[in-house]
């Protein structure tokens, strides 16, 4: 909101060693909000205060009547603060240290005195003060002693064919952009900002938000009827709630819980989101919650503010809460809340910031409309840091901003963004390892991979030696594993046969085994048949066919099959290289994993044994079971030496990773299909056509146990509701 | 039960000997007052105490008695001021109306709650005194007042509605003397009966009754009278309309039976005549009041005449109330054995298939099998005006909020709500709220006050402490009268939804109650502040003057230097994925030899007076499972490495306390003692008390965060054996956490293992007892005012008040309480939420530094569930601590021992605490320097100065 001249940075300069190491609060209140900032998961965690509360401040204090439903604040560059007290149609303008105030309540345009009409928006720029004065529908232009300069009025009818039908002008916030052009937000107004220029002439609408349909819009918009294709157009976008300008003139703007920064001229969407989640206020976990509780509705912005180094920040009024972020889109903290106490908000609706030198630097101020005050807020010697760090960080010194993250991290070891910070520093500085390690920490994978790559080269280069060495030595090993013919040995020394022609060795071999009995025998015939796998990956049609007609296939290795295709998902988890794992080690449950595997392989066999019965198929429900398994083989098979290459690969080689995970999917898809086909001897069109039905039935499958089990839950909650209420009632 | 025929005797008696002891009381009062009272004989120039009799006096002060209204005034002999119960000049009150007006001349108001679950009020004023339902007794140095509270019978049970000729004579016109009286009873009565007639009579007809099946051979007429027939015809539709009125199985005229009217047979009967104005229908009930008829009567008259008796309401309630003066205090008792509430009181009438079974008189018997119902007594507002400042006075009320907060008289915050707290913070196994919105500061102290130009007093709850809730309020609301007073829950209440699952919202929900009153009496004492003209700190030494002689608190040595606190944070358990499957894992924060670095590396810094705390050193870190026995983690040293750490410790002369909780339970693990099902509290919902994690974004509570709350009674058990084996580890010292900020009831349903909150209280206490015989010293947090005689060191100590709206300022009042007696330091400098403001905090209200450390980086709890843990590396802090210490030492030497005899805000930001002999330090919390008496404080510092 505030547009700084170069020649300020100096005062700013000094404001910011201030902030940093005097400028803590004085006799600040105890903060009755909660203190915390989201992870890259988006879990609360805790962190020290950001703001405190310092000073209050209600028209009484002024010596003034109190603030009736005031609905927006403007504080200028030089700390005069604005109140648009909409309830007793005036402005109140005052400064801090000695609360000198000036009311303007009424005007005079050539000698006809005027008066404010619940005005509600209020901008300063260049010395003239713009007010919404919204039920009088017009923009009131006065000079700072309040003496009337210009007005401006509803767009005439030669604009109809833009304006909407019925149109009112009620505007209710404003702003001004460098070049003195004026923004409107007014009432009912779904096309954009109302843009006038210098002179007050309409200029038209910019920044309309773009309505993209949705799925179900599409769907609706097709086959819907024409009441409900009526009642979609009622699906408006809605109205933007905030307006601001950046010092470069870019226009920031909020709507619900979005944030967008359009161009000067209203252009696209320039919003940088390159922090864990994009600005979007509370991160709400809405799992549990089925009740619609407006405590965990998304937050819902109405005011919002440029301050310096790109740095802006935006007032939510569902839980009366004040989040900033940084140029890049990084929550850099929270407070606020909602409440009866001092430093709680029943109705915020607008907050400025106090940026002159000087005891109230730095200031936040909240303007409460249901108490009708104005709650101060100081940054604490944390936020100091913070503040400073990104100050340096954008005068590229690079040793005080890693000093000032340091004090950061000090104070709070949840911080990402400090470990980041120090991270690039020492990324700068060639300390690789170091920056890896802090990177690492701050969850940031792309500037990882970045210290990572330059980390390789380096342990290549030093080790070139060594690493051609083990090359060498590992195709050495190949190459005598090959030459001594490792499959023959198996063949003879562990499963003690002369047989080898591999088509014939497998049957063979597993029948002499059957007839035998002793424990060591079964062992070796699992054994025996888990191999098979290997060749039934490459070899599918008779692979499987021997697998059936053979009996080579055993349940016991389909479990072994099964239950190494679950490790290999945990292993994934746990093991997969830091960039390529956005997985929160704490929450890993190995059940889950389990289930994610079990329950869709148990639903495939039973629903498709269920539907080959009746279409014919040869295969058994033990076939089906076996078929599928070993069809699952190359999951496990890529993934864990996936999992272990990933640590050595950068985030460009993604595509090479993700590359085997779709090949080994592809791979056993293919391998079930043609499985399938095999033991049920179906020909192509009808293999496809049972495997379509057989995941239909797997769906269906999935919705009767899930109704079955909500019956339950209801079932049982019902008894229990009437048992306890039994208890209490008797 | 009668109550009114008791009291009418009771009352005679009593006024006799009543008049005697006045008379006696009146004589010596007189005497003593001629040589005492020349200061109160010019004070009360101001008052008319000719209502008041003198009932107690010593020298230093009078305790003057109303015996009509109850209302007392004591009488401060060396200040001469007078402090009424109730507001003087109360009845010239321009705000107050109706109920409110009434309202201010009670000395308690109770609530409570019918069957339908609503909360009612009564005050002694309206619903006693006015009727006259009390008796006095004088004791030795004070009175004792029993109050009945609440009528039996409502107004209109008096009035009879049908009443044979002889009963209405006898009982009622017979004992009235007033001829016009009678004579309008007569007229709202219409006389009639049922004659016999000859067969040729002209009978009636009347199209909804069969006249002739109802009556038999009788009409219904006038006695002694020619009537018409429109008048009969009145006559059958005055008594059918009042069969139907008052009959359930009547619902019109064709079911009245002749068994319904057969009484009337050849009897002259008064049936109360229809439409009837109310102001007359009070009149009536006014005259008949003054005679013996009583609602019993009516009883007797609705069963002879087929209608059905009145019921009593049953919403009586006996409160007994003691004002006794002890030296210049005055106490006042309220015992619990005299509190009557109703309980199971039966509300049927027996009854058989002929109706009503009756005594010989007539009066219906209740049935005791039958159902019953209670009314449980909530809560207790004692003295609600004592003391009250009207609107033009100036000063301020002090509560207990936090460290202490003022609210300045008429401050004209009336758009704010009042000021409520609970006394030692809510009780957790009373979950109000599922939400918990802020962060607050629970009153450690049961202490309250307030100060006007030249007079203050504080109030001391002695007995029923944890029941008290402090409330507050400002002139203007609904009197004119500024107020602080206790408010005392007797029979806690909780709202339980019927609805099982979550998601949704009440659907039924019900009330339910703690099953019998709480075990200890209400005592409350008043301490007048002898000052001319008093202050905060002049209320916060008469109460550290009360403590010091009721706890016996002795003087910190005088050698003793500032204390510098250390928490060590032993060990936590972090989830970490083991081969894929989750598991808690203990990570050792702080081994044994790594704290003794840390301490090694202080002794450099030359701090001297180290008290060291030990957090996560119970097998399990942090969360450990219920210690029933001493068990240190094996991770951070054996058991041996700890026994030479306590003996490294001594040599060193470093206080050491091992920190446990006995009250709440992190762990529940098999086999270790702890059975939820048994061990735990109840809530009043019957479920398992616990503690929730709450989510600081939708404020919900996390369902798997929790911690179990123990029952009292067990952690008693329980801190027991634990305490018999400090010995073996040689341990001198204990930390209790919860003990100083948590009671907890156990709302069992059987009232014989019910812990109510007073019990719960006294457990804690024990417990403490019985820890101390085994330990040396204890440290506690928080600092709830009942462990103050056993404590040496209290942590976590508030320094700051919650702010709410009506609060105008915050000050620190429990440390000028406990300066020089007790160390305490508020909550750890690295996780303040400004540490370096809070710096100056510390100085300011004489507080220790006080670090919670850990050895290892805090990265490590990062991505855990400690990540609260976020600032605790001790490295990062030493220098800094170190310099602190030394600064703040240097300015506190030889101060640690002295009280605090004035602390004051010189100008904003800038406040002054003056010690004992006359040092004083001056903290500047502003970026200015101030120049103080030719001192400069530079901005954001501190110094010292000196009184000579």
């Amino acid at each position: 909101m505030k547009y700084k001249m170069n020649s300020f940075i100096l005062i700013i300069f000094i404001f910011f060693i201030i902030f940093a190491y005097q400028l803590a609060v004085s006799a600040a209140l105890p903060a009755p909000y909660h203190n915390y900032t989201f992870d890259f998961w988006g879990n609360p965690v805790p962190a020290p205060q950001a703001y405190l509360p310092v000073k209050i401040i209600e028209g009484l204090d002024l010596g003034l009547q109190n603030f009736n439903n005031p609905e927006d604040l403007f504080i200028t560059d030089n700390g005069q603060i604005y109140v648009v007290d909409t309830g007793n149609n005036r402005i109140v303008k005052f400064s801090l240290p000695g609360f000198e105030h000036l009311v303007f309540d009424h005007f005079y345009i050539m000698d006809i005195r005027e008066q404010f009409n619940r005005p509600q928006g209020i901008y300063i720029r260049n010395n003239k003060i713009y007010i919404a004065d919204t039920e009088n529908r017009r923009i009131v232009i006065l000079d700072v002693n309040g003496d009337f300069l210009r007005q401006i009025k509803a767009p005439g009818p030669e604009y109809s064919d833009i304006l909407p039908e019925n149109f009112i002008f009620n505007p209710l916030k404003i702003a001004v952009n460098p070049k003195g052009e004026i923004l409107v937000l007014g009432r009912n107004i779904y096309d954009g900002i109302m843009l006038f220029d210098q002179m007050g002439d309409f200029r038209g609408f910019i920044g309309a938000p773009r309505v993209t349909p949705g799925v179900e819009d599409i769907f609706w918009k097709r086959f819907g009827t024409r009441e409900q294709r009526a009642r979609m157009a009622l699906f408006l976008p809605t109205e933007y709630r905030a307006v601001d300008i950046t010092p470069e003139g870019f226009i920031l703007v909020t709507e619900n819980d979005d944030i967008k920064m359009l161009t000067p001229d209203g252009g696209s969407d320039k919003l940088r989101t390159t922090g864990f989640h994009p600005p979007q206020g509370d991160i709400i976990d809405r799992a549990g919650y089925t009740l619609d509780d407006p405590q965990t509705r998304p937050s819902f912005f109405v005011d919002i503010i440029s301050r310096t180094n790109g740095i802006y920040s935006v007032l939510d009024r569902r839980r009366g809460r004040i989040f900033t972020y940084d140029r890049s889109g990084n929550l850099l903290y929270i407070f606020g809340g909602p409440g009866h106490l001092r430093g709680l908000f029943r109705n915020p609706v607008a907050l400025d910031v106090l940026e002159e030198k000087g005891p109230n630097a730095g200031q936040l101020v909240i303007l409460d409309k249901e108490n009708g005050r104005l709650t101060f807020f100081a940054p604490t010697t944390y936020t100091g840091y913070i503040h400073a760090a990104l100050w340096y960080y954008e005068q590229g010194r690079s040793d005080k901003t890693e000093t000032m993250w340091e004090e950061v991290l000090k104070l709070n070891t949840n911080y990402d963004l400090a470990y980041s910070g120090i991270g690039r520093i020492y990324l700068s500085q060639n300390e690789f390892e170091k920056a890896m390690f802090h990177f690492r920490l701050g969850n940031n994978r792309k500037d990882y991979s970045r210290a990572f790559r330059f980390y390789r080269e380096l342990i290549i280069k030093d080790n070139f030696g060594k690493f051609i060495m083990y090359l060498g030595g590992l195709i050495l090993l190949f190459l005598i594993l090959f030459k001594i013919n490792t499959a023959e040995i198996i063949r003879k020394r562990i499963f003690k046969t002369q047989i080898d022609d591999p088509e014939i060795f497998f049957s063979t071999t597993m029948d002499r085994y059957r007839q035998q009995s002793g424990s060591l025998n079964k062992i070796k015939q699992t054994a025996l048949s888990t191999i098979y796998a290997l060749k039934v990956i490459f070899h599918p049609f008779s692979g499987f066919w021997d697998l059936k007609h053979d009996r080579i296939g055993t349940l016991f290795s389909a479990v072994i099959i099964i239950v190494g295709l679950c490790l290999s998902y945990v292993f994934m988890r746990q093991y997969t290289g830091f960039i390529f794992n956005p997985w929160e080690a704490q929450k890993l449950n190995i059940y889950k994993e389990f289930a994610v595997v079990l329950i869709p392989f148990l639903l495939w066999c039973t629903s498709n044994w269920a539907l080959t019965t009746l279409m014919d198929g040869k295969g058994s429900f033990r076939e089906i079971v076996i078929t599928t398994s070993y069809a699952l083989v190359p999951l496990p098979l890529i993934n864990f030496p996936l999992a272990i290459i990933s640590n050595y690969m950068l985030l460009e080689e993604g595509s090479f990773y993700y590359f085997f995970i779709g090949l080994a999917l592809v791979w056993s898809l293919l391998l079930l299909f043609s499985g399938m086909m095999t033991i049920h001897e179906f020909d192509l069109n009808k293999n496809l056509l049972t495997s379509s039905l057989t995941v239909i039935g797997m769906g269906a499958t999935m919705v009767i146990i899930l109704l079955f089990f909500v019956v339950i839950g209801q079932v049982s909650a019902f008894i229990s509701s009437i048992y306890y209420e039994i208890t209490f009632r008797l | 039960m009668n109550y009114s025929n008791n009291f009418v005797s009771a009352k005679n008696i009593f006024f006799i000997l009543l008049q005697k002891i006045a008379n006696n009381i009146l004589i010596i009062g007189f005497l003593t007052g001629l040589l005492f009272l020349v200061p109160a004989a010019a004070a009360s120039n101001n008052y008319n105490l000719d209502e008041f009799a003198v009932i107690a006096s010593n020298n230093r002060a009078n305790l003057y008695f109303n015996e009509n209204t109850t209302e007392f005034a004591v009488e401060d002999l060396q200040t001469s001021i007078i402090w009424f119960s109730n507001p003087y000049y109360r009845a010239q009150d321009p705000i107050a109306r109706g109920t409110n007006k009434e309202k201010l001349n009670e000395q308690f108001a109770l609530s409570y709650y019918t069957p339908e679950g609503i909360k009612r009020y009564k005050n002694n004023y309206s619903d006693s005194i006015l009727h006259e339902q009390f008796t006095l007794e004088y004791l030795d140095k004070g009175v004792r007042i029993s109050y009945t509270l609440g009528q039996e019978w409502r107004n209109v049970d008096y009035l009879p509605i049908i009443i044979s000729e002889s009963r209405f004579e006898n009982l009622i016109l017979n004992e009235l003397t007033n001829e016009t009286d009678i004579r309008f009873l007569k007229d709202k009565y219409q006389p009639v009966t049922l004659q016999r007639i000859d067969a040729d009579f002209d009978r009636l007809q009347m199209l909804s009754i069969d006249i002739e099946k109802v009556f038999g051979a009788y009409a219904l007429t006038v006695p002694g009278e020619m009537v018409g027939k429109e008048q009969r015809r009145n006559l059958i539709e005055l008594l059918g309309n009042t069969l139907k009125r008052y009959r359930d199985d009547i619902i019109d005229y064709q079911d009245i039976t002749s068994d319904d009217v057969s009484q009337l047979q050849e009897i002259t009967t008064y049936i109360l005549k229809e439409h009837i104005f109310t102001w007359d229908r009070d009149a009536m009930i006014e005259i008949i009041k003054n005679t013996s008829y009583s609602p019993v009567e009516k009883q007797i008259d609705n069963i002879k005449n087929n209608i059905p008796p009145p019921r009593s309401t049953n919403e009586v309630f006996q409160v007994a109330v003691e004002y006794i003066l002890e030296d210049n205090n005055l106490v006042v008792r309220i015992p619990r054995d005299d509190i009557v509430y109703p309980k199971d009181i039966p509300i049927t009438f027996m009854q058989d298939r002929s109706g009503y079974i009756t005594d010989e008189r007539g009066v219906p018997i209740k049935n005791e099998r039958g159902q019953t119902t209670t009314l449980p007594l909530h809560s207790i507002e004692l003295l609600p005006l004592f003391g009250a400042a009207g609107s033009d006075a100036e000063g301020y009320m002090l509560v207990p909020n936090g460290s202490g907060a003022l609210i300045k008289l008429n401050n004209q915050k009336l758009q704010y709500s009042s000021y409520s707290q609970q006394v030692y913070g809510t009780d957790r196994s009373l979950r109000i709220a599922e939400q918990k919105l802020f962060s607050d500061y629970p009153a450690p102290l049961p202490v309250y006050g307030l100060k006007t130009e030249n007079s203050a007093f504080i109030a001391v709850i002695e007995g029923g402490t944890a029941l008290a809730h402090i409330r507050a309020d400002i002139a203007g609301r609904i009197n004119n009268y500024n107020k602080v007073f206790a408010e005392f829950t007797l029979i806690p209440m909780a709202a339980t939804s019927l609805q099982t699952t979550t998601d949704e919202i009440a659907m039924g929900s019900i009330n339910i109650y703690q099953s019998r009153l709480m075990a200890e009496d209400i005592q409350l004492r008043y301490i007048f502040v002898e000052q001319e003209t008093p202050d905060y700190v002049d209320m916060a030494l008469s109460y550290q003057k009360y403590l010091v002689n009721k706890y016996n608190l002795e003087r910190l040595s005088p050698e003793q230097s500032l204390p510098f606190f250390i928490d060590f944070i032993g060990a936590v358990d972090i989830e970490k994925p083991v081969m894929g499957a989750p598991r808690r894992i203990v990570e050792p924060l702080t081994t044994y030899t790594q704290a003794r670095e840390i301490l090694s590396t202080l002794e450099l810094g030359q701090i001297e007076n180290i008290v060291v705390r030990y957090l996560g050193w119970l097998k399990g870190g942090l969360n450990y499972s219920l210690p029933l026995e001493i068990k240190p983690e094996e991770k951070i040293g054996s058991g041996k490495e700890l026994i030479e750490f306590i003996d490294f410790l001594q040599e060193k002369d470093i206080s050491f306390f091992p920190d446990v909780s006995f009250l709440n339970v992190y762990r529940d693990t098999f086999f270790d003692g702890f059975n939820s099902k048994n061990h735990a509290a109840r809530l009043l919902n019957r479920k398992i008390a616990k503690i929730h994690e709450y989510d600081p974004v939708t404020f919900k509570f996390r369902e798997n965060h929790y911690r179990y709350i123990v029952s009292p009674k067990y952690a008693l058990e329980v801190g027991r054996t634990f305490a018999g084996q400090l010995a073996n580890y040689n341990i001198q010292g204990l930390s209790l956490t919860h003990s100083g900020s948590q009671i907890n009831s156990d709302f069992r349903e059987n009232p014989d293992r019910l812990i109510d909150r007073t019990q719960a209280q006294k457990f804690i206490e024990e417990l403490t007892v019985e820890i101390a015989q085994n330990t040396a010293e204890i440290t506690i947090e928080y600092g709830n005012a009942f462990m103050l005689s056993y404590v040496d060191n209290i942590l976590n100590l508030p320094l700051y008040a919650t702010h709410f709206n009506i609060i105008d300022r915050q000050i620190p009042f429990y440390q000028i309480v406990i300066h020089g007696y007790i160390n305490y330091s508020g909550t750890p400098i690295n996780f303040a939420q400004d540490y370096k403001n809070y710096l100056l905090k510390l100085v300011e209200t004489g507080a220790a530094p006080y670090y919670k450390w850990m050895y290892s980086p805090s990265s490590i709890v990062k991505n855990t569930r400690h990540n609260d843990l976020y600032s605790a590396n001790y490295e990062i802090w030493l220098e800094e601590a170190v310099e602190f210490y030394n600064r703040y030492q240097k300015v506190k030497s030889g101060l640690e021992s002295q009280i605090i005899i004035g602390h004051e805000e010189l100008v904003p930001g800038v406040y002054k605490t003056i010690y004992e002999k006359g040092a004083y330090i001056l903290v500047n919390y502003n970026q200015e320097p101030f120049e103080y008496e030719n001192i400069i404080i530079p901005g954001r510092d501190f110094i010292r100065g000196e009184n000579d």
